[in-house]
């Protein structure tokens, strides 16, 4: 959290000032919430009573978050002068994202003489991050120019997508999604065909009016295709191809399956199949469903399915343990060499130069490891 | 068959025209009304109330004869199982096409998947009909494979993550295709067409794969610190 910027001095003070208005423009820092949000009181009838409303009202912390949260508008409210009052309304810049500006203009006034308290706006952070995770799957799924397509198209609606989770993007049409390829690096040499035939091959859905052809990604698709590919992978790692290929048929089924039918489209053989769809049940990777039959020849059916949300949690709670683990491990590793690490560098010769190397390229590892890790813990906590 | 009268003198005590004894035949009509599916030793006995001794030398002999043929049975494939020479085993017996002897002919499937995928690079992005005639086309192949066949290696792929499934959209690559028409094209990684699976973040490090991560403790016998599949790890990767 940091207070209004006036104090800063002299010719670092435009710096300051100008870097400031960047992050703001760029919405990477928001206005702080209101430390005495006013809740209103809850209905009560004559005997004293709450009154039950039709709809259900949300939690406590949560109904105090919303009322303490600033305007949309006035988020990213940024006065240039904090004496605008002395010096008119001239000087007054105003840098505000929003439409609502007259409505709020009343609002305003009355929080000229406050100070402004300024916070990171972790959830741009976030959804940055998020487009970014979009952009690095389609990248390696479809290929570099499907990537530079969907990041023009998250960049138009960026300004529209309200909350993280943004399941779509909105509408755009082709000519504002061309303009911006081509003003993306690779995006250049891509004509209006190309794009089109992108556009196809990540899948988006088409609204053609007239003229007009429109365009909508689905962000949320991408989303769950990148977690199914982290547990796929992590499926493939712990319990080889033929359960890869098990896994990812029952993913994609979305529903009950009888082993024979897996076996059958798997070109898995029966028996090994019973044994690999035993192993991921018993590690909670799969559900099953036992089913006797009175009337077929065979009679005892074993029938089995993915939960993915339950499934979801449980890799990310490993995930959390694992990101514990490396992190102890980094520690571990410079206890272990903390005598050659503190060695000034002239000294580090022969042997203890050997630990002082592997340890540097341990550590190196460890931590983009971390680092990958974390990106994949975002995936299912934050996206 | 014809027979010649001579033949006809020559039958032994107890033989039909076709030369078989009794128990023979007996044994021979209990496995042919089995057809295509057939039948146990153990329910040839109780089916024809032979001997274990007899039966088995019928049995025999009837092989001999080039009469019944033994055939693994994929549902059981400890038991003997016999069928007449007319019939071929049927899917349930055989395990499916994809079955020969009773096992999953694996280096089939790899051929006939490899094959595929050189067929899919060439030409970028076809449908089940164009890997189905390219297959036939190539006479590579000791039989002629059928749609379902087809099918059934490219869900396999598609499975593998070797290539991807997609409806064409009459464009580009998909001109000739019909828009909505359902193709496979070989799944690319970043440009560069690799396929398989990508490691995830948490499957690329020792715990991704850890058996033990359930009773992984900071300070507990099984630590981070004291981890032999990191030590291990890390001594390869250096
Ligand atoms: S630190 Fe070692 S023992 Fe612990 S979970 Fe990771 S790999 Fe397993």
């Amino acid at each position: 959290m940091i207070a209004g910027y006036a104090d800063i001095e002299g010719s670092s003070e435009n710096v300051g000032r100008e870097s400031f208005t960047k992050l703001v423009n760029a919405r990477f820092v928001e206005h702080c919430p209101a430390p005495d949000p006013h809740l209103e009181p809850p209905v009560v009838d004559e005997k004293g009573k709450k009154k039950k409303t039709q709809v259900e009202e949300p939690p406590l912390d949560q109904r105090v978050l919303a009322a303490a949260a600033p305007m949309e508008s006035m988020r990213f409210f940024l006065e240039m002068d904090d004496h605008s009052e002395e010096k008119g309304n001239e000087t007054t810049t105003s840098v505000r994202s929003g439409q609502k500006r007259k409505q709020d203009e009343g609002e305003l006034d009355a929080d000229k003489k406050k100070e402004v308290l300024w916070r990171v706006n972790v959830e741009e952070f976030l959804r940055r991050l998020r487009h970014k995770a979009c952009i690095a799957h389609v990248k390696s799924k479809i290929n570099e120019e499907a990537a530079i397509v969907l990041s023009a198209m998250l960049e138009l609606s960026k300004q529209s997508e309200s909350g993280l989770k943004a399941e779509k993007s909105e509408y755009l049409s082709i000519n504002a999604i061309y303009d911006e390829v081509i003003k993306k690096e690779g995006g250049l040499g891509m004509d209006f065909e190309r794009v089109r035939s992108l556009l196809d091959q990540l899948g988006c859905e088409t609204l053609s009016t007239g003229m007009d052809e429109s365009y909508c990604i689905d962000i949320k698709e991408i989303i769950e295709l990148s977690q199914n590919e982290e547990v796929e992978s992590l499926v493939m790692r712990r319990y080889g191809p033929e359960a890869y290929r098990i896994y990812r048929l029952l993913s994609k089924a979305g529903r009950l399956m009888e082993t024979e039918k897996i076996s059958d489209s798997t070109f898995v053989e029966k028996k090994a199949t019973i044994a690999i769809l035993y192993k991921l049940w018993k590690d909670d990777f799969l559900q099953m469903e036992h089913v006797k039959t009175s009337t077929a020849k065979q009679s005892d059916f074993r029938l089995w399915t993915i939960n993915k949300e339950q499934l979801q949690k449980q890799v990310l709670n490993e995930m959390y343990h694992a990101a514990l683990n490396l992190k102890l491990r980094i520690a571990h590793e410079k206890d272990q060499a903390k005598e050659v690490i503190k060695l000034p560098k002239d000294k580090l010769v022969g042997e203890s130069n050997t630990k002082y190397v592997r340890w540097a390229n341990v550590t190196r590892i460890l931590e983009s490891c971390l680092m990958d890790l974390d990106d994949a813990i975002m995936l299912f906590h934050h996206f | 068959m014809s027979r010649s009268n001579a033949n006809l003198k020559r039958r032994r005590p107890g033989t039909d025209e076709s030369g078989l004894i009794d128990s023979e035949r007996a044994v021979l009509n209990s496995i042919k009304s089995k057809g295509n599916m057939g039948i146990w030793t153990r329910d040839i006995k109780l089916e024809t109330n032979l001997t274990d001794p007899v039966v088995s030398k019928s049995v025999k002999s009837l092989m001999a004869k080039n009469l019944i043929k033994e055939v693994v049975n994929i549902q059981n494939k400890g038991k003997k199982h016999y069928m007449s020479v007319e019939f071929e085993p049927s899917k349930e017996i055989s395990g499916g096409e994809w079955y020969s002897n009773g096992a999953l002919d694996k280096e089939l499937i790899k051929a006939v998947q490899d094959m595929c995928l050189r067929f899919l690079r060439a030409q970028k992005v076809t449908t089940i009909e164009g890997v189905h005639n390219d297959l036939k086309k190539s006479r590579v192949l000791t039989f002629e494979p059928s749609r379902e066949q087809v099918v059934d290696i490219l869900n396999s792929m598609v499975l593998d993550n070797n290539i991807i499934e997609v409806k064409s959209s009459g464009l580009g690559d998909y001109h000739s295709i019909p828009i909505g028409t359902v193709c496979y094209r070989v799944a690319s990684g970043a440009g560069v067409a690799k396929g398989g699976p990508k490691k995830g973040g948490f499957a690329s490090i020792p715990c991704g794969a850890c058996p033990r991560i359930s009773v992984c403790t900071p300070d507990g016998p099984i630590s981070p610190a004291t981890c032999v599949y990191y030590t291990k790890w890390l001594n390869v990767e250096f």
